[in-house]
């Protein structure tokens, strides 16, 4: 019953790119995302109660879909673009509807 | 779902549950019983103190009634230089008894030896101060080996990171078991092969337990990670603290100022509070910076929760002013507020406030069971991995490495049980003038012990043999427990039930429920053939 290899990756520098995307890029994606919303929505409060649990659900969800690509780096790359465009959001944000 | 996707959730599953099954297990089993921290803390305590223990009030004696310049004033007496020093106030859980914790003093003139934090226990029923090293309980114990607290900072980070995936093995195993999960929680074949058994057992337990461990998945990560959500937020505060703290009713932190000859009276500002809010219980007293001009009194507390569910009932006062500087509402909180209150009763198990005292004390009881089963779910997951490996296809070096770690993993996890029972039995037998080392001593017998069974069970080499054996040891030794209790404080147990001590009660009542099940269970654990390894006879995979 384990589960048939046929199926899994087999190469190193694949696992290393899909578990960087899984656990440093997911961690990264879920907390952009929260500040994200904190600074664009009117209160802020809510969405930082939110992310204080709220991060690690959706960092276990975004986790789990690099496994489900067949290349890693595709989906690393994905995980960067989504960090850039959210830093970008929060950039223009603090600039613009600062909490502070 | 896909074959592939099934497969790539399957081997997640696997590779997440067997590098963390180990620290779980620790976690949920020693977490089981820190859900009766202070059920522990009095049940030991028993039979030393003179008076007859009072009725059980639930678990938050009254801080309410407390005097807390008498006690201060007995500090002062006792020799502790107080001004410039930190004091909270905290309910230990012990009727009438609170924990005062001091910080070092702020004062730059003090001597080296005033500035030193103190840790005390206070009594308003014999009126004394002891240190805290003379009430370390077992309990306390319990908790701290449930976070890694050994370990220092990097076990609390581990025990968050643990929490994490095993978050993640929640929900791997949840998709693994997607397409069947109605229909194979219905079936339960104990007759069968043993992988079956072990297969139907964790898939069942584990999806009944799922809200449970979901939660405590969660809220573990919370606790132990909650830097990771805390720490880059601040950046949106400029990095400043007083922001967060200002946004999210924390206390914010009150720099020293000059000392003063005026000493403030702390009890007229809790009578103040408690007759502006009704029904206002004080959970939590802190006083900054005593007997200075800038001396700050906290109060945390709580209204009944049909009247403020999501409020936290905090208020700061600047005591030499008698001025309110933060107030949050108990009646007028929002989820903003409430999130971290609710992690806290959630994790905690603390429901009194919802349910009464014994609903309380059921659903503790509910959530002790539910981390035993959680405890099973963990180790019907090590030997479905070790069955589904012992096969031909796979080379003997690989199966020879597969038993070793099982041997291990049952040996470490399944020791923990024994070991347990006779830390409660050596808390209680403990004499009293050994109080000063008692965690030392605790510990040294609950690891040096874990460690010597551990490797007697690895040397054995038989999962079998280690499995009886750890029920059949835990569960004679779990009956010794409310024995010594008996015997020692003269508390058996249907006197306690009688008597409605039920700290006391609850405590024996758990290890003979626990014995009573694993002698059951040691008794019925039958090899299911006279071969020598039974567990890891080779099966056809299903």
């Amino acid at each position: 019953m384990p589960a048939n290899p046929k199926y899994l990756t087999s190469s190193k520098w694949q696992r290393a790119a899909k578990i960087t995307a899984a656990i440093p890029g997911g961690y990264g994606i879920s907390l952009a995302f929260f500040v994200l919303l904190a600074l664009w929505l009117p209160d802020h409060r809510p969405v930082l109660a939110t992310l204080k649990y709220g991060l690690f659900i959706l960092w276990t969800g975004l986790m789990l879909i690099p496994f489900l690509f067949k290349n890693g780096w595709k989906c690393l790359g994905l995980y960067l673009v989504l960090i850039v465009l959210l830093s970008a959001g929060i950039y223009f944000g603090k600039l613009y509807h600062p909490i502070v | 779902m896909n074959k592939r996707n099934y497969n790539v959730f399957f081997d997640l599953h696997t590779v997440s549950g067997i590098v963390i099954c180990v620290g779980l297990y620790i976690i949920f089993f020693a977490g089981a019983f820190a859900l009766f921290e202070h059920e522990i803390e009095v049940w030991e305590e028993s039979g030393k103190v003179e008076q007859a223990l009072p009725v059980y009030e639930g678990r938050q004696p009254t801080m309410s009634s407390m005097d807390y310049d008498g006690v201060i004033q007995k500090l002062s007496d006792e020799g502790y230089y107080l001004p410039g020093r930190s004091i909270s106030f905290m309910p230990t859980g012990s009727v009438g008894e609170v924990s005062v914790y001091m910080g070092a003093s702020q004062d730059t003139l003090t001597t080296d030896k005033n500035k030193k934090a103190a840790h005390l226990h206070y009594s308003a029923l014999s009126d004394k101060i002891d240190s805290h090293e003379d009430k370390f309980s077992f309990g306390t114990f319990l908790v701290e080996l449930h976070y890694f607290h050994q370990l220092g900072e990097f076990g609390y980070y581990l025990a968050g990171a643990i929490s994490l995936f095993f978050l993640f093995a929640i929900v791997t195993g949840v998709l693994v078991h997607w397409d069947k999960i109605i229909s194979n929680f219905f079936v339960f074949r104990p007759w069968a092969k043993l992988k079956t058994l072990w297969t139907d057992s964790h898939t069942a337990l584990g999806i009944i337990g799922l809200p449970y461990q979901f939660l405590y998945a969660v809220s573990g990560a919370y606790f132990c990670l909650g830097i990771l959500a805390y720490k880059p937020t601040m950046l949106l505060y400029d990095n400043d603290p007083k922001g967060y703290a200002a946004d999210f009713s924390l206390w914010p932190a009150f720099p020293g100022g000059e000392g003063s000859s005026e000493v403030t009276a702390i009890n007229p500002f809790i009578s103040e509070t408690r007759e502006k809010w009704s029904d206002y219980e004080p959970t939590y007293v802190y006083i900054n910076n005593y007997a200075n001009d800038n001396m700050h009194l906290q109060i945390d507390g709580r209204v009944n929760i049909k009247d403020g569910f999501w409020g936290l009932g905090t208020i700061i006062y600047h005591t030499p002013t008698g001025n309110v500087v933060k107030e949050n509402n108990p009646f007028h909180g929002d989820y903003a507020d409430g999130v971290s209150k609710y992690a806290y009763m959630l994790h905690f198990a603390e429901f009194d406030d919802m349910l009464g005292k014994t609903g309380d004390l059921f659903f503790r009881f509910i959530y002790f069971l539910l981390a035993i089963i959680t405890c099973f779910v963990i180790m019907s997951g090590v030997l479905i991995w070790l069955t589904a490996r012992d096969k031909k296809s796979i080379p003997l070096k690989k199966k020879r490495y597969n038993e070793r770690v099982g041997f291990i993993y049952l040996a470490v996890c399944l020791s923990i049980y024994p070991v347990t029972a006779f830390g409660f039995i050596v808390s209680k037998l403990l004499p009293e003038q050994w109080n000063a080392d008692r965690e030392a001593i605790l510990s040294a017998v609950f690891f040096g012990l874990w460690l010597i069974v551990s490797v007697f069970f690895f040397l054995k080499k038989n999962n079998y043999f280690t499995n009886k054996y750890t029920l059949l040891s835990g569960g004679i030794l779990g009956l010794f427990v409310p024995m010594v209790n008996g015997f020692y404080s003269g508390n058996w147990f249907w006197h306690t039930f009688s008597l409605r001590q039920t700290e006391i009660f609850i405590v024996d009542f758990l290890w003979i429920f626990l014995s009573v099940s694993t002698l059951f269970a040691a008794y019925r654990i039958k090899r299911n053939e006279p071969v020598s390894h039974p567990e890891l006879k080779p099966v056809i995979s299903g």
